[in-house]
């Protein structure tokens, strides 16, 4: 959801160019001097981070693991056929 | 006039020397110019002491009409100055068009990610571009992505946009620099392209006072083709070194300068593929050298060369140096470059890369004619665009015009603030309406200047 939604739901009708001139002015500054708590819940940045941190923790895991040979030919082989599958290409 | 500037002041800040030029040329027009700089170890003279920003304060304080912030995406260099321009508006010079990495780096800290500021940087993606969990997972996915996707095209993220909402007005260097700054907030910040001056010392700018071939260690028939200051993949010299060793012609005659510092492990990486190759002997990399060294590889360069991918900046100084010694110069067709009239300088195609490349060294190469007419070309076009003094009379007119804008964007910024401080509801599209309103109201009171915007 776009923050102006979020801010301002449900407002409906047409707006003139200066309107939404001022209205991206007017977002912008209440994301730029709010406090990061304040974006946290705006922005839903909490479950964002935690999953990136989640990810983060995988990816380093992996990369320890790859790193020992033999098994590091096997993850990495593994490592490119989900790659290649997550970005919608067909598996190795 | 009294102006703040705030900048880096260090010695080894190429926007800091820019703007000891502009400063210079602001008070030779009589303006009072305070320059306002983070600590430095090694700070540039700009005529008149410097004043300090406060780490603690992080403010430029005092009455000033105006004060101009320039801004580029080294943390390093601008942390400061960004930290300050949040806590007063201004008018922003914007040296870069893409901050991305800006703002990634301050969410960064030697231990890991800050907590708070990665936050504040999800929010800001989410904010300007929608969808902050796809977008940042991209770039922590792929690092790659950053300086590529993550800041071109049609699903860049520049995030130019936080140095924005609390300017004044805005200057940048190029068009399409320009144009997605000027169109986020339209009539209300008036906003200006002014062409980057000439910023190296003044000493090395002409010919007579540099080195010769000889003194530079440069056999007398070689095609000297120069790549110059700090590279890094993104100057792709690389492809250079491929293009020479791809032709059988340029592979025995021409001698590649790559005179500046570079990314580490660039360089060694330049090295092996030269050897790779079979031209070693055919790569001169310098290192970093002094100016006098340095300006004079380019007075006698046959050929220079800047290419970039991605363009992340709002324009290149180092093309005006190119220029200035009336060099034929190859650059990529991408941003900046891109703007050039043609027979200025010769594009090189990025979507072609190597074919392109290739093509315009070659043609230079066999061609002295052509190579002397494209030199004075854009030797004329940098004295005629390229001047501090130039620069000064377009940021003046500039400021002319936010202070007659600068009624309307009271109105707005006002309400802005009140909903952001919680002092309004935040009902964003009716603040919006009475704002616009108000301001149609008072259009006897914000005179013409209400219909002026970017140029």
């Amino acid at each position: 959801m776009q923050r102006s939604e979020r801010l301002d739901a449900g407002r409906e009708g047409p707006r003139s160019g200066l309107e939404a001139r001022i209205e991206r002015r007017i977002l912008d500054r209440y994301v730029e001097t709010c406090a990061p708590d304040a974006a946290l819940a705006f922005a839903d940045a909490e479950e964002t981070y935690r999953s990136l941190m989640r990810r983060a923790r995988v990816r380093r895991l992996g990369v320890a693991v790859a790193r020992v040979p033999v098994v590091g030919a096997v993850v990495r082989r593994i490592w490119r056929g989900v790659e290649r599958a997550r970005r919608g290409g067909a598996p190795a | 006039m009294r102006i703040a500037w705030a900048t880096p002041c260090e010695r080894t800040s190429s926007i800091g020397a820019f703007s000891v030029e502009v400063v210079r040329a602001l008070r030779a027009r009589g303006v009072a110019v305070d320059v306002w700089g983070t600590a430095a170890d090694d700070a540039l003279d700009f005529d008149e002491a410097i004043q300090w920003l406060d780490p603690a304060t992080a403010g430029v304080g005092g009455e000033y009409d105006h004060v101009v912030y320039n801004l580029g995406n080294n943390p390093v260099y601008h942390s400061g100055i960004f930290d300050a321009y949040r806590r007063r508006p201004g008018v922003v010079v914007m040296h870069d068009k893409a901050m991305l990495e800006f703002f990634m780096s301050r969410a960064a800290t030697p231990r890991g990610w800050d907590r708070g500021r990665v936050a504040r940087f999800v929010a800001r993606l989410g904010h300007y571009y929608d969808g902050p969990g796809l977008a940042f997972s991209e770039v922590l996915r792929d690092p790659s992505l950053r300086t590529g996707a993550m800041v071109e095209g049609e699903h860049g993220f520049p995030l130019f946009e936080p140095c924005l909402a609390n300017a004044s007005g805005i200057v940048t260097h190029s068009r399409s620099a320009l144009l997605p700054m000027a169109d986020r907030y339209g009539d209300l910040v008036p906003s200006a392209c002014l062409d980057l001056p000439l910023i190296f010392d003044a000493r090395y700018r002409d010919p007579a006072a540099l080195l010769d071939r000889g003194e530079l260690d440069v056999a007398p028939g070689d095609l000297v083709i120069v790549i110059h200051g700090f590279v890094t993949p993104v100057k792709r010299v690389h492809a250079v070194v491929d293009a020479i060793a791809s032709d059988p012609t340029l592979a025995t005659s021409a001698l590649l300068v790559v005179a500046g510092g570079a990314e580490p492990g660039y360089a060694e990486d330049l090295a092996r593929l030269g050897s790779k190759r079979g031209v070693a002997e055919r790569v001169r990399i310098t290192g970093r050298v002094d100016d006098l060294t340095l300006y004079s590889y380019i007075a006698n360069a046959d050929i220079c060369v800047n290419l970039r991918m991605p363009s992340t900046e709002a324009a290149s100084a180092s093309l005006g140096e190119q220029l200035h010694f009336g060099r034929p110069t190859i650059v990529s067709d991408v941003g900046s470059f891109s703007e050039l009239p043609d027979g200025i300088v010769a594009k090189v195609d990025m979507a072609d890369e190597a074919a392109s490349l290739a093509r315009a060294l070659r043609e230079l190469a066999s061609d002295p004619a052509e190579r002397a007419a494209l030199g004075a070309a854009g030797r004329a076009y940098a004295v005629e665009r390229f001047s501090a003094e130039r620069y000064a009379d377009g940021l003046l007119d500039l400021l002319a015009r936010v202070e007659g804008a600068a009624g309307l964007l009271r109105v707005v910024d006002d309400r802005a603030d009140a909903i952001a401080r919680g002092q309004a509801p935040t009902r964003v599209r009716e603040a919006a309406r009475l704002a616009a309103a108000e301001i149609a109201a008072g259009g006897a009171v914000a005179g013409d200047d209400a219909g002026t915007g970017s140029r």
